[in-house]
C-alpha cells in the first residue's frame, strides 16, 4: 500500500478527529469531576450502584457519543494515512483544544506550567507533522 | 469525598477565585500528589491507547482504503481480528482514563499521559517499519519535556461541579 503525503485531506482528518475528541474529553472530564473518585465510590456503593451512577450521567453519554465520532474518523484516517502522523497530530491538536476547554468549561487552574507543557507538545507535534 | 457530600470548610466560588489570583501556584481542591496505584492507572492510559491504535492500524492496512464508494468497509473492519483486539485495548484505555479523570484534572491527565506520543513513533519505526525523520525525533524530545513540565503541580484544581450545582 502506498502512503500519500501529508496534505489537505490529512489535516481535515486531524481536525475532525481532534474536534470531536476534545468535545468528548471535556464532557467526560465534567462527568467524572461531578462524580468524584471512582475507586472510593466503588468501595462505598459497590459495582452495581457505581455503574448505575455512571449510566445516569448525561454528560458521560454525550462525551462517549463525541468519542465515537472521533473513533470512526480515526478509522477512516488510518485506512489512508500513516499512524505516526495521524495519531500524534490529532492527539496534540486535541491537547490544545482540551486546555482551552478545561480552563473555560471545567474552570481548572491552567497555570503557566500547564500552558508551557501545551506549547512544548504543540511544537513537538509541528515537528512530528513535517 | 463522596457523592453530593458537602465539605465543612467549603469556600464560595468568588472567594476561591480571589485567593487563586493572589497565589503563584494553583490551589489544590483535591489530592495533591499521586499514590502508586494512581501512577499505575496513569501509565495504563498511554500503553493501552498506543497498543490499541497500533493494532487498529495493522487491521486497517489489511482492509485497505475506505472512501465514499466503499464506506461499508468500515463495518467489515469491525470483524477483523486486529481491529477487534485494538478495540478491546481501547476499552481498557477508556476505563483507566475515566478512573484518572475522577481524581485528577483534565489538564493534568493529558500531559502526563502524552508520553504515548513517544511510544507511537518508536512502535511505528521498529514494528510497522515506517521511517521516522530527524524532525520527528526532535518532536519526540520536545513532547518528552512537555510531559515533564505538565506533571508538576497539584493533580486536582478548580471547583467540584456537584457543589456549585447543588449536587
Amino acid at each position: 500500500m502506498t502512503i500519500p503525503s501529508i496534505n489537505t485531506t490529512a489535516w481535515l482528518g486531524v481536525i475532525l478527529i481532534a474536534g470531536t475528541s476534545a468535545a468528548g474529553d471535556v464532557l467526560t472530564a465534567a462527568a467524572m469531576r461531578k462524580l468524584g473518585g471512582l475507586d472510593e465510590l466503588y468501595s462505598q456503593l459497590g459495582l452495581r450502584s457505581l455503574l448505575l451512577a455512571l449510566a445516569r450521567n448525561g454528560r458521560l453519554w454525550l462525551g462517549v457519543l463525541a468519542m465515537a465520532g472521533s473513533f470512526f474518523s480515526l478509522l477512516w484516517s488510518l485506512s489512508r494515512l500513516e499512524l505516526s502522523f495521524v495519531a500524534p497530530a490529532s492527539n496534540a491538536v486535541t491537547y490544545l483544544l482540551n486546555a482551552v476547554g478545561a480552563a473555560l468549561f471545567l474552570r481548572e487552574h491552567v497555570t503557566a506550567k500547564r500552558w508551557t507543557a501545551m506549547l512544548f507538545v504543540g511544537a513537538g507535534v509541528w515537528l512530528l507533522a513535517r | 469525598m463522596s457523592l453530593g457530600n458537602q465539605e465543612p470548610d467549603a469556600v464560595t466560588e468568588p472567594e476561591r477565585k480571589a485567593s487563586y489570583k493572589e497565589q503563584s501556584t494553583p490551589e489544590s481542591t483535591g489530592q495533591l500528589r499521586l499514590n502508586f496505584k494512581q501512577a499505575m492507572v496513569l501509565a495504563a492510559v498511554p500503553v493501552t491507547a498506543t497498543s490499541g491504535n497500533t493494532l487498529l492500524a495493522i487491521g486497517m492496512r489489511q482492509i485497505g482504503r475506505i472512501g465514499v464508494r466503499n464506506w461499508e468497509l468500515l463495518f467489515s473492519a469491525l470483524i477483523n481480528p486486529y481491529v477487534l483486539a485494538g478495540i478491546i485495548l481501547l476499552i481498557g484505555f477508556f476505563s483507566s482514563y475515566l478512573l484518572a479523570l475522577s481524581w485528577a484534572d483534565l489538564t493534568y491527565v493529558i500531559p502526563t499521559t502524552s508520553f504515548g506520543y513517544i511510544l507511537i513513533p518508536l512502535v511505528s519505526h521498529f514494528y510497522l517499519k515506517e521511517s521516522i525523520s530527524d524532525y520527528r525525533w526532535m518532536g519526540v524530545v520536545l513532547i518528552f519535556f512537555g510531559v515533564l513540565v505538565g506533571a508538576q503541580g497539584p493533580i486536582r484544581t478548580g471547583p467540584r461541579l456537584s457543589q456549585e450545582e447543588g449536587k
